[in-house]
């Protein structure tokens, strides 16, 4: 919301471009590549609205703000003229203001009229409500001297973490109510009646974050969205909807299908900004026969250090928290041996600070604030940074790898830039073969649009609950709409869950009558299960003797590859050992260590068939049924700090993680592969690679995300699974005297199945000739993010066509 | 293809006519089923999906109409119910009239007192609900109230799908108790409207725990159905009251209980409440009223119960010298009176001279020697916590209004900061900082320092 002031930091400007110049002219000068410069753009402004209420005016003239940018004139333009709006500018471009001003001049002049904040998280709720109640203080405040009698405009936070006692409170009190979809779900939504007067004078509702709501989750999403709009429609409002989402192919289409609304997007920002630079830095061959390349995370501390020395802020993007960790010692280590000897160390801790989910909100606050005060001039972090919690902008972003897609890795560069100051985004390739390509094809970056979010709100399984919880809420009509479907067909859906009994049909209506509370058994999110906590219990931990210190916590999914026994868990560059993995409890217990190694782990999935619901006629190449699926950490290897050589084995007895769901699974006959002039490793790895398109080609079909779908490989017959490290192959024992015949699995990843698989083994002849075509024209050599995924030997991708169409051909017959 | 298309797909079937007729047996239209073949299987596909994304097994899937019935419970199947009629045209009001002398154990159903009515008043007005005192309140100006719902959550959906309310006529000669019955959802907005009619006669609601569930639930109803209703009448909810006076007596405070416990009254093969939602779905798919007939019959007595608890509880409250049992019930019912601090300090004194419990000994001692604090007799206030603290010397909060009494009333700081080193818990609350401000004031008038916890005992002297 801040505007730029024409404060000239020419010291910062030259300090970069001095050192473009260096990386650009010096020995490494072959390793460098800028793939993108964008000039400098200067800032189109518009003047405030004439009719803005002088209140708001003022509060945001103490603001800094005197002057609208282009896009935000023209998205309260076209808010006031009754449109749904998203708008999809780059990060940093004040989207926060696009709507605060339209909700603002409404809530000023109109004493009941209400707005809700829709955020993914918990977090950014908490964070983005500050904003809007300095503002409101803003515009109050004066209001208050002139002593006219005026609604307040309290800004309410309503979440899981809302104190019950509170909850009356906020009710009555909120006039912008904060919240997730996850609470609008179970916690407003069947209580409406509770909420009758907020819901009552409901005039916007706002959406950020946009781009999340794909898949699974954003079809459920949607469906929230259209309860909510019935039930506005109830008390007699009718909202309009005002979206922000981060750059993505068709924010436009998301948000329509999303809301079922036609919306207006404005992607043009009117905001100024510096001039950008993207470089992409790929570090030197140091064996050319291996095809080596230096550590990726060696260099980008390297480069990280020439930034700091440089004295340019930078914000480093890794792709998990090992890498965040990795990084986060070397570089205090690199700093620290430059160090003079008479300055303290803690100016090393200082200046660089690790930030990532699973820290304690009071180490993150921490690290915010060192940034915030200038203490700090780089922050290495994981994509906790990604949606908007606002640290405020860096000159640098530093990409530690490829970040997965396209639209990610612009979200991230988009942290960089500071008014008018040039900015730089540099992407460090790392050995895997996705960021290989990446540095090689200096295109993929910008020479194609970024990737597409679907949501399908028809999918059966979302729909009937969904459904039955809008019905729970209000009883149904029958010539009532529902979202993008028509009277006739909302009627004819009704029906049809009356006459499956999930509904009471009676008269022109229809209701829910059980004594189930539906929306408590329908998770938006899949299942989300607990975090595991990190305990530290060595003798220094705890002074009391308890029972240890709690230092971190990790993610249910990644628990067992990051906390498995003897694991070497990295926190803030401190090493801790694993000493046991309690599953039961959700903790492990470590102790302090100092260890010059870090440990990957090694995987494997295996499934086991329960029971076959349909089969392709005949060739049994396509089969759809139930599954039960175990992964299990079975070792892990150490690799060694600094040279990154592999100076172990571990073994681990680990109970495995089990789902049961539901699976399409294709297998290539195996008397076809027989016949393929490859061995059974490189068939394996061409097996991988099939599943990688399978599973592309299936995002796409079902509109999905590609989260909500996993896929695995193994044989049709024989019990043989192969180890995975890191997304490759790592072990492949062949099979002794038996056909291979590969085997792709496809399955949902909710416990018992949403429905996903289903579709896919109906349209089993598209999703096999979508995978194929999108093999073949494939530009790239030997595999690429985009087809079998990169890295694997020059057979892999001429192998996986050949097996594709020889699946092709099984289901033909 | 269109959403429903796909959705009859997916639900395995697009031959849904014939469905629907199978999938309802108990409707009796069975003819269209036959018109195409397979549909057995065609149901069997469309109940697995169904419950494949219910993640359960629904009631349905239970088999034949038969089968169904077997698998309820034995008192509703054993039983041969006399069905009832409906009272009024539209088939929503079933009446039932009690006798004055039908007995429900010791109790007998009688109009209340004068005096109960009275002492209900006098409760009420303790909370502020009833301000225009002088008004009379007559049997006939009561109703009581009790539903059977769709489920136990207080969320939108759920229906209060029989509203029984009972009230005394001809002079409380008569207890009649009308239910009011959602015979479909549509007829919801019908019995609202009934019931609208009910409250706008009445002066008072009585209920057994209807403040915090019936009342929010037809107020949701009243909202969703758009049927203005009056429910801010002065409302005298049972439960709390039962609870308080009663809780540590009986072994629970469900009404069936209370009624066991406290009339003797037993009832005879009672449909347990919690089968009501199963049962009204069961009535809503075969239109027979023979399953919710037990349900009837469970709401009729609830509500007719009611009347002989209700005096019962008023008469406790509000004279408990002459009614109470124990000392448990006098200190509950004391604290009803502490308005009225003469009336509360008899009940605490006749309270300590019967059986309580160590806990609620103590908290008797502690608000008398509040209420006497309130008085300003600080000198009997003294000697209560004295004695508390005799009988209870780990009880913090008692040195700590003790060691207030010497500092601020006897101005006796030594004898003050001994009290306070003697408290069990020397971290709690202000101790710390009472302690050091009393060492303070003692180093001031130049008294030497006290010796740290070894003069510990010294209140207990004064037992």
């Amino acid at each position: 919301m801040t505007h730029p002031h024409k404060i000239a930091v020419e010291n910062q400007r030259s300090q970069l471009a001095a050192l473009l110049d260096a990386w650009g002219n010096g020995p490494q000068r072959r390793h460098f590549c800028c793939l993108e410069s964008l000039p400098a753009r200067s800032a189109e402004y518009c003047a405030l609205p004439a009719e803005l209420d002088q209140r708001l005016v003022e509060a945001l003239r103490s603001r800094g703000i005197t002057q609208l940018y282009r896009h935000q004139a023209e998205a309260y333009r076209a808010v006031q003229a009754g449109n749904h709006v998203v708008i999809a500018t780059p990060t940093a471009s004040g989207k926060t203001l696009c709507y605060s001003l339209p909700v603002f001049q409404r809530l000023l002049n109109e004493p009941r009229a209400t707005a809700l904040y829709l955020f993914p998280t918990k977090a950014l709720a908490r964070d983005q409500v500050s904003e809007a109640r300095a503002l409101a203080n803003a515009a109050l405040g004066q209001e208050a001297s002139v002593g006219q009698p005026q609604a307040e405009i309290g800004v309410v936070v309503y979440d899981g973490d809302t104190p019950v006692d509170q909850r009356r409170v906020a009710r009555r009190r909120a006039r912008i109510l904060a919240t997730n979809p996850d609470m609008l779900h179970t916690g407003i939504l069947p209580h409406h009646p509770a909420w009758s007067s907020f819901l009552a004078g409901l005039r916007y509702v706002v959406i950020d974050e946009l781009h999340v709501y794909r898949g699974v989750f954003g079809s459920h999403v949607a469906h929230v969205l259209r309860r909510l709009d019935r039930i506005a429609r109830f008390y007699g409002a009718a909202p309009i909807t005002i979206c922000s989402s981060a750059t993505i192919a068709n924010p436009d289409q998301l948000a329509e299908r999303l809301i079922g609304q036609r919306v207006v997007c404005l992607r043009e920002s009117g905001a100024p900004s510096g001039p950008r630079h993207f470089w992409v830095y790929n570090p030197p061959l140091v064996d050319r026969a291996l095809g080596l390349r230096q550590n990726y995370i060696k260099s980008t501390c390297e480069l990280t250090e020439d930034l700091i020395a440089a004295e340019i802020d930078s914000l480093v993007f890794c792709r998990t928290r090992l890498a965040v960790e990795v990084m986060v010692r070397q570089l205090r280590d690199r700093l620290a041996a430059a160090l003079p000897a008479d300055r303290p160390a803690e100016l090393v801790h200082q200046m660089v600070r690790g930030y990532r989910g699973g820290y304690l909100p009071a180490r993150r606050r921490a690290v915010e604030s060192g940034l915030k005060a200038g203490q700090t001039q780089a922050v290495v972090t994981t994509s906790a940074l990604e949606l908007g919690i606002d640290i405020g902008n860096i000159d640098a972003v530093v990409l530690a790898g490829w970040p997965g897609s396209r639209a990610a890795a612009w979200q991230r560069a988009g942290r960089a830039g500071r008014r008018l100051n040039p900015s730089l985004a540099l992407l460090v390739a790392s050995s895997a073969a996705t960021d290989q390509f990446v540095a090689e094809h200096s295109d993929y970056l910008f020479g194609q649009q970024p990737e597409h979010a679907r949501i399908d709100p028809d999918n059966a399984s979302i729909l009937v609950p969904q459904i039955k919880c809008a019905a729970y809420e209000l009883p149904f009509a029958r010539q009532e709409t529902y979202g993008e479907l028509g009277a006739e067909e909302t009627a004819e859906v009704l029906d049809c869950l009356a006459d499956a009994q999930q509904l009471h049909r009676d008269g022109d209506a229809f209701h829910f009558v059980g004594d189930a509370f539906p929306a408590a058994g329908v998770s938006l999110r899949g299942p989300a299960a607990e975090n595991f906590l990190v305990v530290r219990t060595d003798n220094d931990a705890a002074p009391s003797g308890s029972q240890g210190q709690i230092i971190a916590e990790v993610d249910y999914d990644d628990a067992p590859q990051e906390l498995h026994d003897h694991a070497i868990y990295q926190l803030e560059g401190q090493q801790f050992e694993v000493l046991r993995l309690d599953h039961d409890n959700h903790k492990a217990f470590v102790r302090r260590v100092d260890v010059d190694y870090y440990t990957d782990a090694l995987t494997q999935t295996r499934i086991r068939v329960l029971r076959t619901d349909q089969q392709h006629p005949r060739t049994a190449a396509a089969n759809l049924g139930e599954i039960h699926l175990e992964t299990r950490v079975t070792g892990f290897k150490k690799i060694k700090h600094h040279t990154h050589e592999n100076v172990g084995f571990g073994d681990v007895v680990q109970p495995e993680r089990q789902m049961h769901t539901s699976a399409l699974w294709v297998s290539v006959p195996g008397t076809q592969v027989a016949l393929v002039d490859a061995t059974f490793a490189e068939i394996a790895e061409a097996a991988l690679g099939m599943s990688r398109t399978l599973h592309t080609a299936a995002t796409l079909l079902l509109m999905g995300d590609g989260g909500d779908i996993g896929r695995a490989i193994g044989d049709a017959r024989a019990d043989w699974f192969p180890v995975v490290s890191r997304g490759q192959l790592a072990v492949s024992e062949p099979l002794d005297g038996q056909q291979f015949s590969p085997t792709v699995f496809l399955y949902d990843r909710f416990p018992g199945g949403i429905g996903l698989a289903e579709r896919l083994f109906e349209d089993r002849l598209l999703l096999v000739a979508r995978a194929k075509t999108l093999l073949e024209r494939c530009g790239c050599e030997r595999g690429c993010p985009a087809c079998i995924g990169p890295g694997g030997s020059g057979r892999a991708k001429p192998t996986a066509l050949l097996l594709l169409r020889y699946l092709q051909l099984a289901l033909a017959s | 293809m269109n959403v429903a298309q796909r959705l009859r797909q997916h639900l395995g079937t697009d031959a849904l006519p014939s469905i629907a007729a199978e999938a309802r047996p108990l409707a009796g239209s069975l003819a269209r089923d036959h018109r195409r073949s397979g549909s057995a299987e065609r149901i069997a596909q469309l109940r697995a999906a169904i419950s494949r994304i219910e993640g359960l097994r629904s009631w349905d899937a239970a088999g034949t109409p038969a089968e169904r019935w077997s698998a309820l419970p034995r008192q509703i199947t054993d039983r041969r119910w006399a069905e009832p009629a409906p009272i009024d045209d539209a088939g929503l009001v079933y009446r039932h009239v009690f006798e004055r002398d039908t007995r429900f154990g010791r109790a007998a159903l009688e109009a209340p007192s004068r005096a109960a009515l009275h002492a209900a008043r006098h409760l009420l007005r303790a909370k502020l609900e009833w301000t225009d005192g002088d008004e009379a309140l007559g049997p006939a100006d009561l109703l009581f109230i009790d539903t059977e719902t769709t489920g136990l959550s207080r969320a939108a959906g759920t229906l209060a799908f029989l509203i029984g309310i009972g009230r005394f006529c001809e002079q409380g000669k008569r207890f009649i108790v009308d239910q009011l019955f959602v015979r479909s959802p549509q007829y919801e907005p019908a019995v609202l409207d009934l019931l609208a009619d009910y409250l706008a006669r009445a002066k008072l609601l009585v209920s057994f725990n209807g403040r915090t569930f019936d009342m929010p639930i037809l107020r949701n109803r009243s909202l969703i159905r758009r049927v203005p209703l009056l429910l801010e009448l002065p409302h005298l909810d049972l439960l709390p009251l039962c609870r308080r006076l009663l809780g540590s007596r009986l072994s629970n405070c469900r009404l069936g209980t209370v009624e066991r416990e406290l009339f003797g009254f037993v009832r005879q093969d009672d449909v347990d409440g919690s089968l009501a939602p199963e049962l009204y779905n069961a009535f809503l798919r075969s239109g027979s009223l023979a399953g919710l007939c037990g349900v009837l019959e469970h709401n009729r007595i609830d509500i007719a119960s009611m009347a002989p608890l209700f005096s019962e509880l008023v008469m406790r409250a509000s004279d408990p010298l002459q009614w109470a049992e124990d000392g448990e019930e006098l200190f509950a019912a004391a604290r009803l009176h502490l308005e009225t601090p003469g009336l509360a300090e008899r009940c605490l004194q006749r309270a300590l001279q019967l059986w309580q419990s160590p806990a609620t000994r103590r908290k008797t001692l502690e608000t008398l020697a509040r209420l006497r604090q309130r008085a300003g007799d600080r000198g009997e206030a003294a000697k209560l916590w004295h004695q508390l603290l005799g009988e209870f010397p780990q009880y913090n909060s008692g040195y700590i209004e003790l060691a207030k009494h010497y500092e601020h009333v006897e101005k006796n700081h030594a004898v003050a900061l001994r009290t306070a080193l003697a408290a069990p818990h020397q971290d709690l609350d202000e101790l710390p900082r009472r302690i050091a401000r009393l060492q303070r004031k003692l180093n001031r008038a130049g008294a030497p320092d006290v010796q740290l916890p070894a003069a510990v005992a010294a209140p207990r002297s004064h037992r």
